[in-house]
């Protein structure tokens, strides 16, 4: 299990860093992703697709990723771009 | 009211951001609404960047103003325009949320955020222009 923290702002700046890690970790092997969004409370295009991507590729291995701590700001946003259900979210 | 021009490059998103989030908070926009129309904004002048021009550079034009309509409330206003290509962002089809994940296009879910967190996002092609208007209307908080 790796865990992950990520930035105040999932933006175009910090987002493509976020999906490098995600992508090192899931070509490494790792199988159990835990994103820990506490500190989160800005997430643009950039940053969803990055998590979508990581899904797909961990639907494809039956891996799992689980977002925690995760704001009722940025949950909001997951639900208004229709990837609340598609991803794994905890508050 | 205030107006910025810069290159449409990546590199400015910052600076803009920036200049965005200053003026927001003089206005006295709360965190929430803040948060939701930064993010309109960044997938606004991201779209620019990206595609606008197609590759050779180009100038983005920003203007902004607060208004003050019925007390307390007030609206955001932000005006982008661009000399590319004419291109409406706003007539793109929404995405379909019911897909399962493989299937779902991942492009323009940009635009769909901004439709959905603004209360207007408007396009008119003008002068040779791109001129894209997305406002939100909001209750200032706090002084």
């Amino acid at each position: 299990m790796t865990e992950i923290k990520t930035d105040k702002k999932i933006d175009a700046a910090t987002a493509p860093k976020l999906d490098a890690r995600l992508k090192e970790l899931l070509a490494s092997g790792e199988q159990e992703l835990v994103i820990d969004m506490d500190e989160t409370n800005y997430i643009s295009s950039v940053g969803l697709r990055a998590f979508v991507s990581a899904q797909k590729k961990i639907n494809k291995t039956g891996g799992s990723m689980v977002l925690t701590h995760v704001k009722p700001c940025i949950l909001e946003i997951f639900e208004v771009t229709g990837f609340a259900g598609v991803l794994t979210i905890e508050s | 009211m205030g107006t910025m021009t810069v290159p449409a490059s990546m590199e400015y998103l910052d600076k803009v951001m920036a200049e965005v989030e200053e003026a927001l908070m003089k206005a006295g926009c709360g965190e929430d609404e803040k948060r939701l129309i930064e993010i309109s904004v960044e997938e606004l002048f991201t779209n620019i960047a990206s595609y606008a021009y197609g590759g050779s550079g180009g100038q983005v034009w920003l203007q902004w103003e607060i208004r003050d309509l019925e007390e307390p409330v007030r609206e955001a206003v932000f005006c982008f325009q661009d000399e590319g290509a004419p291109y409406d962002p706003f007539a793109r089809k929404d995405p379909d949320l019911t897909k399962p994940i493989e299937e779902r296009p991942v492009g323009g879910l940009g635009i769909y955020m901004t439709k959905k967190f603004m209360d207007r996002a408007e396009y008119r092609y003008e002068q040779g222009r791109n001129v894209t208007t997305v406002s939100k209307v909001f209750a200032p908080v706090g002084g």
